[in-house]
């Protein structure tokens, strides 16, 4: 479990990036952590892996505080940064050197990661181009089979079929006892996958709800015009007409469409927050 | 599990090290043997076989041990140069102490161990063959013609003011304050310590002196006790200085590496 309690963050007086943020992450699920640039994603995963400290309250992840990096700590987190540091050796050195560090490491895993991505271990990461790079270590990051899983990005740079690729293996690895943090701004690419949704924005959790919980509250429809204005929490021009986020007073079935609520996330902060009540 | 040291974990960090660095510290000692040689060359006469005297070629060493040490601590902590190599490295599972104590391996035992091998083997190298022309002269009169080469190694522990002791223990206050500006300097890490490090010198050069002036003794501040003897208040200056020489030689480095310690512990990226 992640628990994040009062916590505040900043880049110095001037620029504030959470105030007294409250978070509960729990086992068995793959969350979606949304937000605009500058929002403080990659500084949430940051504080999360201990690499940057509240300047007030507390992260505790799996019942250490973040902030001390032990190892018991460290060999059940793997962080995938959104740029990342590839040392200039083969992937199997690579493995050789850093496996031995997570008890759980499984290299079978690991090199059907490999097959999948068409990499072989025995090519040089100096060789390799960007996403390359990222899907031998989107591989080790999941070969490790810790307890947290963050990644920044992970979708950046890899081409269409790895997408792909990615969720199909993200959703093979989403076991009962891990939890997946994944930031993105690639809402489309991740859609199917991650649930629950974070939206952070303004230095505070705007939603945090689950896909279910969304449209059981949130309606999400393309329409021709539209009407009812008040009732419209966004809306936008599309091939087809409209398509809008209304709150879903009438017990509709729709899916939910992340760029949508996003969207509709950010220009009704207020109302979005009074609907999902967020207590932890 | 112990999360302060477990030696598999910093066997598994020097590993990392060397094998992510290997080909890097195998081409460093070519190079440094390649200029070794060079040095050699233009300092022996091919035709006599003499060699600069052994004095003059320990002051090149030695001081070029201090330059080379500083550029390899800064490399073994380049890191913390790059955001991304320093989380990579802050996020290895492995407590602070053990990844302080895989640089001071590499930075306190390793370096100076290759660095003086490879010092000795090319002098062993160059005063052989040195000696070996010089045998040519042997019989004239039957004395010889130039006084034969000495190795360093000799030459040097022949005297006490170039103990090896001493030299390894200057050494060690001139490389930790690397190893900590590495940590606390994101960018230009090397300069910037090196500036820092000569203001403090001055600083403290200053201080010291003043401090000096103050607390020194002299016959005025002695307090007549009675008339056969005096009650010195006041240190005397060679006791001070032993003093300092003392905290310098057992307790700058330890001190350093301490604050390294907690800088380490504290580093953000």
């Amino acid at each position: 479990m992640i628990q994040i309690k009062n916590l505040s963050f900043d880049y110095g007086k001037r620029k504030p990036v959470f105030r007294n943020l409250n978070l509960t992450l729990t086992e068995g699920n793959v969350y979606g952590l949304l937000g605009r640039n500058g929002a403080g994603k990659s500084s949430l995963l940051r504080n999360m892996a201990g690499l940057l400290f509240p300047t007030s309250g507390s992260c505790v992840v799996n019942g250490y505080n973040a902030q001390d990096r032990l190892p018991v700590f460290l060999q059940d987190l793997y962080f995938l940064p959104e740029e990342f540091h590839t040392p200039p050796v083969k992937i199997k050195e690579f493995v050789d050197i850093y496996a031995p560090f997570y008890p759980k490491f499984s290299r079978k895993q690991f090199l059907e990661y490999l097959e999948e991505f068409q990499l072989s271990d025995n090519e040089k990461f100096t060789e390799l181009s960007l996403g390359q790079k990222k899907k031998a270590l989107i591989g080790f990051a999941l070969s490790t089979n810790t307890k947290v899983l963050l990644m920044d990005e992970p979708t950046n740079g890899l081409d269409i079929p790895s997408k792909s690729q990615f969720r199909k293996i993200i959703a093979s690895v989403a076991t009962e006892e891990r939890i997946i943090v994944i930031s993105t701004h690639q809402v489309r690419d991740l859609e199917s996958l991650i649930d629950p949704i974070i939206i952070l924005d303004n230095s505070e959790v705007l939603l945090n709800a689950t896909t279910e919980e969304i449209t059981e509250k949130l309606c999400f429809k393309t329409v021709s015009t539209v009407t009812e204005h008040d009732k419209v929490l966004y809306s936008e021009h599309s091939l087809r007409g409209f398509s809008i986020v209304t709150q879903n007073a009438e017990n509709e079935h729709s899916k939910a469409d992340l760029e949508l609520l996003f969207n509709a996330t950010l220009t009704n902060q207020s109302q979005i927050k009074e609907l999902f009540k967020l207590e932890y | 599990m112990n999360n302060t040291f477990d030696f598999n974990r910093f066997s598994l960090l020097v590993k990392r090290q060397w094998i992510e660095n290997k080909k890097l510290f195998l081409m460093a000692s070519v190079i440094l043997l390649g200029l070794g040689i060079v040095f050699y060359s233009f300092n022996m006469s091919f035709i006599t076989g003499k060699l600069i005297n052994g004095d003059a070629r320990m002051v090149i060493l030695t001081s070029s041990f201090f330059v080379v040490g500083t550029f390899f601590t800064n490399y073994i902590l380049k890191d913390f140069s790059n955001k991304n190599s320093g989380t990579n490295f802050l996020l290895i599972p492995a407590s602070h102490l053990e990844k302080l104590l895989n640089v001071a391996f590499y930075t306190f035992i390793i370096f100076p161990i290759v660095y003086w091998l490879l010092s000795y083997t090319i002098d062993f190298a160059f005063v052989s063959i040195g000696n070996n022309i010089m045998s040519n002269y042997d019989n004239v009169n039957g004395l010889p013609l130039v006084e034969k080469n000495e190795f360093w190694l000799n030459a040097s522990s022949k005297k006490d003011t170039w103990s090896k002791s001493l030299i390894f223990g200057i050494w060690l206050i001139v490389q930790s304050p690397f190893v900590l500006g590495s940590i606390i300097f994101e960018g230009w890490a090397y300069i910037k310590t090196g500036f820092a490090g000569i203001i403090i010198f001055f600083l403290i050069y200053l201080i010291a002196g003043i401090a000096f002036e103050i607390l020194v003794t002299d016959m005025a501040h002695q307090v007549e006790v009675n008339s056969s003897s005096y009650l010195q208040i006041k240190p005397t200056r060679d006791s001070l200085e032993n003093m300092t020489i003392l905290c310098l030689k057992y307790v700058f480095t330890p001190i350093l590496l301490l604050i390294t310690y907690f800088k380490l512990k504290e580093k953000q990226v």
